[in-house]
């Protein structure tokens, strides 16, 4: 200090004033002190004493490392005695000092030699300033730093980070221990050593084209584990801004996905033979949502519709099937089961392919439940089960044809015979009755001749009620086999004749009958026919009624004690007001290719049942015809 | 020329039919045979004067169209008057494509039975004249000579007796002679009588070779 005085002095001679210097001695705010061998502060400045809290002579009373903290005091001790041993010139060096409130001052003492004569005492300058808040601040940035470190090394994800050379600067514990290196060897590009050769070059270009492009990335690789196994490592990086927006490079995050890798592996091995088995299932397997699209179809599905499973998801039944009422029939089965959220089983559908030909199915469908426990898709699986429902039909067809042919027969042989047998007597009564006209007309009549003639034609038209008389007790007798009958089975054989021909029609059919019904006294045959002609009547009358709508409804009733009555309704378009009788009448009928002999049948078998047969029309739509049966002599009984 | 009664015969297996149709067929003045099956009706055999066959389309043993083929394999082919209590159409048709007279359906009204009936014996009639003048032409003709015979084919040829002389190498005058006893055999008053008789014998001249 005295030969920075001195310099100046000599540099600027008016500067030499001792009171200036004092000035600027006192009133600077770095602490100066003049320190003597024995570490004693001889001299000190406002400043220096401000910092330490001591006045000036308690400083020169007191040796200066009283004042120095402990651990602080052998480093600083050690460099002021090599200095006045004439090993350096100055030192500086950052220690903590007690203030005499005995707080701790950081400070950065810097201490030049100083020698008022060549072999004379010497001196330490100590200029000293207080460095508490930089320390303070660098000791929590430390402290911010290690907490940093602590998170990333605790975090169970492999984290590294890269200045904005992409040259790696960082990487936390779990990936050192992870690729089992240190943090030196994988520093810089360090880290591409782990990386499989097979993926390196793909992994650096597209690190390389993010960080170019300033953008976040991921990908995945493989990535050399320590105990020398490849796993598949996703890795995340994004750029990294300092608060003024300035690109200090990435920080990426990496997992393990080899596990999941492997699982979605599994799961899409799983979903391909899960995709083969629905697809070689025959059975027609689907769902739909509520719009009624596919969400999901097999192979079946796709061949009966023509097409694809692609093509077919997101498209609906009405897309492919030319036939409305069946899918109007399809839709409105499969919103049931969403709503009621019950399985239903279909034992018998009609579907129709791409080439317009018809299927049968035996379905089965069932909501799937979303979390919420609503239903908004359905679930289906369907049989084929055209071949068997075809070898049913040719059967029922066989029986309709069978049943048709007995009666055709029946009714044949009756006119046949009536015709034949009657038109002997006819021939006979004529030629008589037109003889004896002719004898008449002679002067004198041969009355023995005309009396013959009379005789005869009395015979002959005795011989003609005869003939009724044998045709009637042969249809009653012969072909009649009269037993006693649950009129409820009956309806039932015929519901079976005729349940393919109403589910093609779309009609359904429901049967009311009341349980424990008296049984009746028939042929049964004959009481099937008529009850077939009724029901095939009925579904024929409800041709042009919407799908919907198409209701064939059987209803037995016990009407009182000596009668058991049918009624089989439709929902067709019912019968003229006048025209409720005449439709019992033979050749009435307003079918294009009717015979009008069904319901003349139908009464004649009620005749000779001794039932009543009669029309009404419904007060809503379609008519009713009711059949009213007495009940066997062994059910009154 | 006396002419057998016209006879009527019915076949029909049903016995009112039969005695009816006999009892009106004889009203009306026809004599009336009746069979009650096929068989029967084959063993009476021909008859001489004109008659028909009023036939019951169903009999118990052949029906009517196979009695028809059967009568046309003997030889004979009576004039048919088809009854039947089936109406049907292809049945009428077929006994009408083979010759029958007539279709009646049972019932039906005895004038339209007696009308077929006199048509029926009445083409019959006309037959046997036929046939029986046919047989006399043919006996005359039998009894002519060789020579008459070639004399009668030139006259019928229209040729002069000049001409046939020429033809057959003899005399002018021996031709007269012959032509004479061709005209008394045949019992021709004149030329047209002798072409008709030729005609309706069906004796075919035979070309007059030199």
């Amino acid at each position: 200090m005295v030969e920075i005085v001195e310099r100046r002095r000599s540099n600027d001679p008016s500067l030499t004033s001792e009171t200036r210097f004092r000035a600027i001695f006192n009133r600077t705010n770095v602490g100066v002190a003049l320190i003597d061998r024995d570490g004693h502060t001889i001299e000190s400045n406002p400043a220096f004493q401000r910092m330490l809290g001591y006045s000036s002579d308690e400083l020169r009373r007191m040796p200066f490392y009283e004042c120095t903290h402990p651990e602080d005091f052998d480093p600083d001790a050690t460099l002021f005695r090599d200095m006045l041993a004439g090993r350096s010139e100055q030192y500086q060096i950052e220690k903590r000092c007690f203030r005499k409130s005995g707080e701790v001052m950081w400070g950065r003492l810097s201490v030049s030699l100083l020698r008022e004569k060549e072999d004379g005492p010497a001196f330490g300058v100590a200029v000293l300033e207080d460095i508490t808040e930089r320390k303070l601040a660098e000791q929590s940035q430390g402290e911010s730093e290690e907490r940093f470190r602590r998170l990333a090394d605790s975090a169970p994800v492999l984290i590294w980070m890269s200045g904005t050379d992409k040259r790696c600067t960082y990487f936390n514990l779990p990936w050192l221990e992870f690729t089992g290196r240190t943090l030196e060897q994988e520093l810089g590009d360090g880290w591409t050593t782990s990386v499989h050769p097979e993926d390196l070059q793909r992994c650096v270009d597209t690190y390389v084209r993010a960080f170019d492009a300033r953008e976040p990335f991921t990908m995945e690789y493989r990535l050399r584990r320590h105990d020398g196994e490849y796993r598949w490592i996703l890795d995340a990086g994004v750029p990294q801004l300092l608060a003024d927006r300035q690109f200090a490079g990435y920080v990426g995050s990496c997992i393990d996905i080899t596990e999941r890798k492997q699982w979605s592996e599994i799961v899409e091995r799983d979903q391909a033979l899960l995709r083969q088995i629905i697809d070689i299932v025959p059975n027609l397997i689907f769902a739909k949502d509520r719009q009624g699209r596919f969400t999901l179809v097999n192979q079946a599905v796709a061949d009966i519709y023509g097409t694809t499973v692609e093509d077919l998801i997101g498209k609906t039944d009405a897309d492919f099937n030319r036939n409305k009422e069946e899918v109007e029939v399809f839709r409105r089965m499969d919103l049931e089961v969403m709503d009621t959220l019950q399985d239903r089983f279909i034992a018998e559908e009609h579907i129709t392919d791409a080439a317009g030909k018809g299927h049968w199915m035996q379905t089965v469908k069932r909501p799937i439940l979303d979390k919420d426990g609503t239903a908004n898709q359905v679930l289906g699986s369907a049989t084929d089960i055209t071949a068997r429902k075809h070898a049913e039909l040719e059967l029922a067809q066989q029986r309709n044809e069978l049943a048709r042919l007995a009666r055709v027969a029946v009714m044949g042989e009756l006119t046949a015979s009536l015709a034949h047998e009657l038109n002997q007597p006819l021939t006979a009564i004529l030629s008589n009755v037109q003889t004896a006209l002719r004898l008449l007309d002679d002067p004198v009549p041969d009355m023995m001749e005309i009396r013959e003639i009379l005789a005869d034609v009395v015979s002959d038209d005795q011989r003609a009620g005869e003939i009724i008389r044998r045709l009637r007790s042969l249809l009653k007798k012969s072909e009649l086999k009269f037993e006693t009958l649950d009129i409820n089975t009956v309806i039932l054989e015929v519901i079976g004749l005729i349940r393919s021909d109403a589910l093609i029609r779309h009609v359904s059919v429901e049967l009311r009958l009341a349980p424990d019904t008296p049984k009746v006294r028939g042929d049964r045959i004959q009481l099937q026919q008529l009850l077939l002609n009724l029901a095939i009547n009925a579904l024929d009358a409800m041709r042009d009624v919407p799908v919907s709508e198409r209701r064939l409804g059987i209803v037995t009733t016990q009407n009182d004690a000596r009668s058991v009555q049918v009624s089989v309704q439709d929902s067709g378009k019912g019968i003229r007001a006048d025209q409720l009788e005449k439709v019992f009448e033979p050749f009435f009928t307003d079918k294009p290719h009717g015979m009008g002999m069904g319901l003349a049948i139908c009464r004649s078998i009620a005749d000779v049942h001794g039932a009543r047969i009669w029309a009404t029309n419904n007060a809503g739509r379609g008519a009713t015809f009711r059949v009213v049966l007495p009940i066997s002599e062994d059910s009154i009984s | 020329m006396m002419e057998a009664a016209p006879t009527v015969f019915v076949v029909d297996d049903d016995p009112s039919v039969r005695k009816s149709l006999g009892r009106l067929l004889k009203s009306a003045g026809y004599r009336a045979e009746t069979f009650a099956t096929a068989g029967e009706f084959m063993q009476r055999g021909a008859c001489q004067g004109p008659s028909c066959l009023v036939l019951d389309m169903e009999l118990p043993d052949l029906n009517g169209l196979e009695l028809q083929q059967a009568l046309a394999g003997t030889g004979r082919s009576p004039l048919i008057i088809f009854i039947s209590g089936h109406g049907d159409i292809p049945t009428s048709v077929r006994a009408m494509k083979r010759g029958a007279l007539d279709f009646l359906p049972k019932p039906f009204m005895a004038q339209d039975l007696l009308r077929v009936v006199d048509e029926a014996l009445d083409r019959s009639r006309r037959e046997q004249k036929d046939r029986l003048e046919l047989s006399i032409i043919q006996e005359r003709l039998a009894h002519l000579t060789p020579r008459e015979y070639e004399v009668l084919c030139g006259v019928v040829a229209g040729k002069l007796n000049k001409q046939i002389a020429v033809e057959l190498g003899v005399g002018e005058k021996t031709v007269k002679v012959h032509r004479g006893r061709v005209m008394e055999k045949m019992g021709a008053n004149s030329v047209a009588d002798l072409v008709r008789a030729v005609e309706k014998g069906n004796a075919i001249p035979p070309p007059l070779g030199v």
